[in-house]
């Protein structure tokens, strides 16, 4: 995936950086809103077990993945976002269902 | 005291324990006064083994999530989840003692009290829905089988290696699995008394952690002789870890499936969907197509594996060495087992030894003049039906069922 330059947010240089909280089990904070264009979400693990992070676009496709966050780490993931209502999530059994799911709108 | 007799003394109590191990493999339904004769004896045991006193109570997991000493020089470390190190079990007996047996955990470990415990049977599959206490389950027909319990994601960090990105969960190596005697009664008798009737089509144990593990079975599943509510194993009442006061055990099903911390049975007539068989162990990739309500083919049993007890990424002086490791099969005895030690190019065929249960694992070895340099051990196993690990393994995103033959990296040291 290329990375989508927008002339109203500068160079691919400096994504947008958005730091987010993990734990049992939500995240935070629960909603959040960027542009359109590169992000990198900075995803830490404030909890005591394993988590994931995911981003599915508005036709449930994932966009992009953090595959394990240990407790205590900071794990970084970059993606070029398109206008739309996304969902993250932590995809480990059980976590979605007991709250991990925040809400991603990308709006110019 | 020299080498040679510390060997010798190692041999006969591992001779003994495998003459032990076999014997109980085949005394199904042995008597309540029988269990404590076994405790007994597996303590005995436990005091001959050499097993390390790493462990002191220091390691407490963070939050504390899990009850038992877990030393990172007998596992690897993630958080609610341990892994095996297969270096501790080179040369041990047939059992993984408890100690070092792995940890899955989806949340924490529950504190239970046994006299406070209940497990409720109920749902549209049963004409008289029950609740059993610890003293009632412990009063049932019992039986013991030694089977292994493997999670469904061992060998989940190999999908990196081979595909360039990682699968979600626990990036396990190959020690998400471990295989000993468990006491307990059959899970069908308990069905039985609650008036299981024929139209029954699943029975889902649901745990008492706090996510609620809810993973159902099908009824033909649930009857099997040895899928059991599991009270001991090796001997001695279930460790808080491993599912204390009582546990599923469904042998050849992927891990989650042995239910831990068990509080409740639900046996339907319909089929029944929780996330944790419709959005979990499923396989979701490119290879997978849906099979609503689940979002790919539904994870049942396991596949062949093996595992080498050498030390990960190790180091071995040079010289004549003997190679061990284990093999492992849902569908049945492992019959063959080769091995390479030059990346995959010549094959040999490794010695099998007793005993080789179903369901559990034989182990093996080889003799090898090692040289020095860099190597990648590899093995393949074939077990009775025919079933072979393959070279590769398509991917799927929560990374589960990895058991395509991998390069265990060694160097051998002038
Ligand atoms: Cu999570």
């Amino acid at each position: 995936m290329g990375l989508a330059l927008s002339p109203r947010w500068g160079t691919a240089a400096a994504p947008r950086i958005v730091k987010v909280k993990a734990f049992e089990f939500a995240y935070e904070p629960k909603q959040i809103t960027v542009p359109p264009g590169a992000v990198e979400f900075d995803v830490t693990n404030t909890g005591s077990i394993e988590h994931t992070f995911l981003i599915d676009d508005p036709a449930k496709k994932t966009v992009g993945k953090i595959a394990s966050i240990l407790p205590g780490k900071t794990e970084k993931l970059t993606v070029t976002l398109r206008a739309g209502a996304h969902t993250i999530y932590c995809d480990l059994a059980g976590h979605r269902e007991a709250g991990m799911i925040a809400s991603l709108k990308v709006q110019p | 005291m020299k080498q040679d007799d510390l060997r010798d003394e190692a041999l006969y109590l591992q001779t003994r324990a495998d003459e032990l191990a076999w014997h109980r493999a085949h005394a199904l339904g042995v008597s309540r006064r029988r269990f404590l004769q076994l405790a007994a004896s597996a303590a005995a045991l436990a005091a001959a083994d050499t097993l390390g006193r790493a462990g002191n109570g220091s390691q407490a997991a963070p939050a504390d999530l899990i009850v038992k000493p877990t030393p990172p020089e007998w596992f690897y470390d993630f958080a609610s989840n341990k892994e095996m190190r297969w270096e501790n079990m080179a040369g041990r007996g047939y059992l993984v003692p408890n100690e070092l047996f792995f940890v899955r955990d989806h949340s924490r470990t529950p504190r239970i009290e046994a006299s406070t415990w209940r497990l409720k049977v109920e749902g549209s599959g049963v004409s008289r829905p029950l609740e059993l206490s610890y003293d009632d389950i412990l009063s049932l027909p019992e039986t013991s089988v030694i089977r292994y319990v493997e999670c469904a994601g061992n060998g989940r960090s190999f999908f990196e290696g081979a595909y360039g990105k990682r699968a979600s969960g626990t990036q396990w190596k190959l020690g998400a699995i471990g295989v000993a005697e468990w006491t307990g009664v059959p899970l069908r008798e308990v069905l039985d008394r609650a008036g299981l009737k024929q139209t029954a089509r699943d029975v889902m144990p649901e745990g008492l952690d706090e996510l609620r593990v809810r993973r159902p079975m099908s009824i033909a599943k649930a009857l099997e002789d040895d899928t059991l509510l599991v009270y001991a194993m090796n001997g001695s009442p279930l460790p808080p870890d491993h599912g204390f006061p009582v546990r599923v055990l469904a042998p050849g099903w992927v891990g989650v499936a042995n239910v831990k911390w068990v509080g409740r049975l639900e046996v339907s007539e319909q089929p029944l969907f929780t996330p944790w068989n419709t959005d979990n162990y499923v396989l979701i990739g490119p290879d997978y197509a849906p099979v609503p309500p689940a979002k790919g083919p539904v994870l049942t049993t396991q596949s062949p594996k093996s595992a080498f007890e050498v030390p990960w990424d190790g180091e071995l002086p040079a010289g004549r060495r003997t190679i061990r490791g284990r093999s492992w099969s849902p569908f049945g005895k492992i019959t063959r087992v080769e091995y390479s030690v030059d990346r995959g190019i010549t094959w040999q065929t490794a010695t099998l030894r007793e005993p080789n249960i179903p369901r559990a694992w034989v182990r093996w070895d080889f003799e090898w003049e090692a040289k020095p340099g860099s190597y990648s051990l590899r093995a393949r196993a074939t077990d009775e039906q025919g079933n072979r690990q393959p070279a590769t393994v398509p991917f799927n995103e929560l990374g589960y069922l990895f058991n395509a033959v991998i390069g265990h990296p060694l160097t051998i040291r002038p």
